[in-house]
């Protein structure tokens, strides 16, 4: 897939402006924030959850090799075959030689974020093997060549209308834009591929070390029939997603759905523990599972950024997010979006290229807060600010320049004293005179305060600051 | 085929994450000490009524039966007045024991029994597989039992080895559960200690919470995707 994480500024523009996507984000966004906040409010020690879980996740990724060769010894054991992946080339060409060796043409696939990350479908179609995404939301930006822009919600960037048109077109149905319709059509198009694929490829949500268990969640139900009926199952997990016990599903599954879209449990739960223990049991004869690394044991060797590995796939910090709710995913030039996009992307594809990522953030903290694993992404978001800046602490990499460093300077020495503080204001109040429009600072004419006011308004200066009009009403009150 | 070196880049991804962990942890928030809940949680009602209050909630069909005729009644009812002919049953013990498929005869309904024991080889067996899932494919209800059912969430856990309920609960238009009242556990902890012995748990568990649905064009819920459109849940309290 292109990647353009280099032109976010750009992407955010076009995002924007576009009033379309800007209706739709809004709906989704408020309707995800809205369903998990009444989920959470069923259990009374939610944040004990969040608390347990971290810990719990913690303990996992410092003592990864442990938990991993116990969940992979386990998974061999129950008869599945695995797989190690040092980067998405290696997976992609491992996923491709298992299907043809088996000869297989045809893959059902149901949602993963992993597979997207390693860019799946792609090598597939090189390789002359059929994909069919099977998620509704996958299956919709399949046709219409995209990618997701949502972690849960992978096609919330279109209309009914956009759909109904793509159906049209696409698959050459009359046009109908009612929703259970064209979900309908999905339904019956999708079975015939369920029928006759000899490959159902899947994603994990969790792997439990105790077991050997895969942990599948969805609601569709698609994820169930590509595990089920094709002949061969190919799982692709991240090395990041094992938990120690089996009972540790309980805590992890009161957390996920509730976080993501604001369900007590999925529709539907799978956990599937390696290959069928009889010729009699229902289910694929093979099965492979495909750990992948693919930069997580860099992220993990960053004693900071490591707690980003915690990570569930929720999403619920894009919709919480007030940067995601403006730009949607497609902006953030990658697989990952929002707040855990920002930290993830730069991480997964290169500093250099996704630097602009980790300030696409106000800090404002609402991830933290709803993240159900409580990784605490302002802080690794400014980490990583720093780490991309580098001693110079300017975002281009190059040393900052003299008046970037006076007006630091300046700045630091005016906030530390209040004398120099109020005339500064008072100054600010004069200055502004010649910029201000209808209460607010469209653009400020000069570099670097141009480049902040290009995507944004600043609020002008109050005619009177707080003190002195504090000082005013107190010798007023004094005179009655 | 080119030769997959699968146990180098294992070696390759240990030998990283072993190098990775000499570091330790810088930790941002310590935490703060939490409490594991130590007993399942509680009902103000008795698990039978939140389980079908949760049930139904979820927007799936729920009858209580006082008796084995009473609910081979409720579903040969439920069968006629839909006008289904088409009808699937798992070899399930809770389905056998509501005699359904001798009383579907009697309306003239010859139903699909989902069941792989007893083939003479394996020959046989993928030629019955094939056919039985090519009617599944087909089928407009399937008719299962369930390993246990979760009242706080009003979940169907689907997965005792040889009882035939996977693609028989997944293929059909309509998917209809029989699960007897002794057959119900508190919550999910209950129910992961229940099916795991000793580390040992079965090859395919799948938790059923309501009927298939999606949200994915606008965030406007739809029922019935891939898995079945609706779900009944008959439970027999006897």
């Amino acid at each position: 897939m292109r990647i353009t994480t280099e032109t976010f500024d750009e992407n955010a523009r076009g995002a924007l402006l576009n009033r379309p996507l800007q209706a739709a984000l809004r709906h989704a966004t408020h309707k995800f924030v809205d369903n998990r906040r009444y989920a959470i409010t069923e259990l009374d020690d939610w944040e004990d959850r969040r608390q347990r879980s971290n810990a719990i996740k913690r303990e996992t990724i410092e003592h990864l090799d442990r938990y991993l060769e116990e969940f992979t010894t386990n998974v061999e054991k129950a008869g599945g075959v695995v797989h190690w992946a040092i980067d998405s080339a290696e997976a992609c060409r491992i996923v491709v030689d298992l299907i043809q060796s088996k000869g297989e043409k045809l893959v059902v696939k149901s949602k993963s974020m992993a597979t997207e990350e390693i860019n799946l479908n792609h090598a597939l179609e090189a390789a002359g093997i059929t994909p069919v995404e099977t998620d509704l939301g996958e299956w919709i930006i399949q046709l219409a060549h995209e990618t997701p822009s949502h972690i849960i919600a992978p096609a919330i960037h279109k209309s009914r209308a956009d759909v109904a048109r793509l159906f049209t077109d696409v698959l050459g149905i009359e046009y109908t834009d009612d929703i259970p319709k064209l979900t309908a059509v999905a339904r019956e198009r999708l079975r015939e591929r369920f029928a006759t694929a000899g490959v159902g490829v899947s994603g994990v949500n969790f792997g439990v070390a105790e077991t050997g268990t895969i942990c599948i969640v969805e609601n569709e139900g698609n994820a169930r029939m590509s595990t089920s009926l094709p002949r061969i199952h190919i799982a692709v997990m991240g090395i990041e997603k094992v938990i120690p016990k089996f009972t540790d599903l309980a805590l992890f599954l009161s957390l996920l759905p509730r976080s993501a879209t604001g369900q007590k449990l999925s529709s539907y739960t799978s956990f599937l523990t390696g290959t069928k223990r009889t010729a009699e049991a229902e289910g694929p004869d093979e099965y492979h599972l495909v750990m992948l690394d693919n930069g997580r044991t860099k992220i993990l060797a960053d004693p900071i950024q490591r707690s980003s590995l915690f990570c569930i796939r929720c999403g619920a910090c894009l919709n919480a997010c007030p940067v995601y709710q403006r730009v949607g995913g497609h902006a953030y030039g990658w697989v990952y979006s929002g707040p855990i996009g920002a930290l993830l992307t730069p991480q997964f594809i290169g500093m250099d290229r996704g630097k602009q990522l980790p300030y696409a953030s106000s800090l404002c903290g609402a991830c933290k807060d709803v993240c159900p694993v409580k990784i605490n992404i302002p802080e690794l978001l400014l980490d990583l600010r720093s780490k991309i800046g580098g001693e110079s602490g300017s975002l281009n990499g190059k040393r900052p320049r003299l008046a970037e460093q006076l007006s630091k300077k300046a700045f630091a020495f005016i906030m530390a004293r209040p004398g120099a503080y109020n005339l500064a204001a008072k100054l600010g109040r004069i200055l502004q005179l010649t910029i201000a429009k209808n209460g607010k600072i469209a653009d400020v004419p000069i570099a670097p305060l141009s480049n902040w006011t290009k995507n944004r308004d600043f609020p002008t200066l109050a005619p009177q600051s707080f003190r002195e009009r504090w000082k005013r009403e107190q010798e007023n009150s004094g005179k009655e | 085929m080119t030769v997959v070196k699968s146990g180098q880049s294992k070696a390759t991804i240990f030998a990283t994450i072993k190098k990775a962990l000499q570091t330790p942890s810088h930790v941002i928030d310590p935490g703060r000490p939490y409490k594991v809940p130590s007993a399942p949680r509680q009902f103000a009602a008795d698990l039978s009524t939140r389980f079908v209050d949760e049930v139904t909630r979820l927007g799936a069909g729920c009858f209580v039966a006082r008796s084995n005729d009473e609910a081979k009644g409720y579903v040969v009812d439920l069968i006629r007045k839909r006008g289904i002919s088409r009808v699937a049953l798992s070899n399930s013990p809770v389905v056998n024991q509501t005699g359904l498929s001798s009383a579907l005869s009697s309306i003239s309904i010859r139903p699909l029994i989902v069941d792989f024991d007893g083939c003479r080889d394996e020959n046989e067996l993928s030629v019955r597989k094939r056919n039985i899932r090519e009617s599944l494919l087909q089928t407009e209800i399937g008719i299962t039992g369930v390993t246990y059912g979760i009242a706080d969430t009003g979940t169907l856990v689907i997965g005792g080895d040889n009882e035939y309920n996977r693609l028989a609960s997944l293929l059909p238009v309509i998917h209809l559960a029989i699960l007897r009242s002794d057959q119900l556990l508190p919550d999910l902890p209950t129910a992961l200690e229940g099916l795991n012995r000793d580390g040992h748990v079965n090859q395919a568990i799948t938790l059923i919470t309501g009927p298939s649905r999606t949200a994915d064009i606008e965030l406007t819920l739809t029922i019935g995707v891939h898995g079945p459109k609706e779900l009944q849940v008959v439970l027999l309290q006897i």
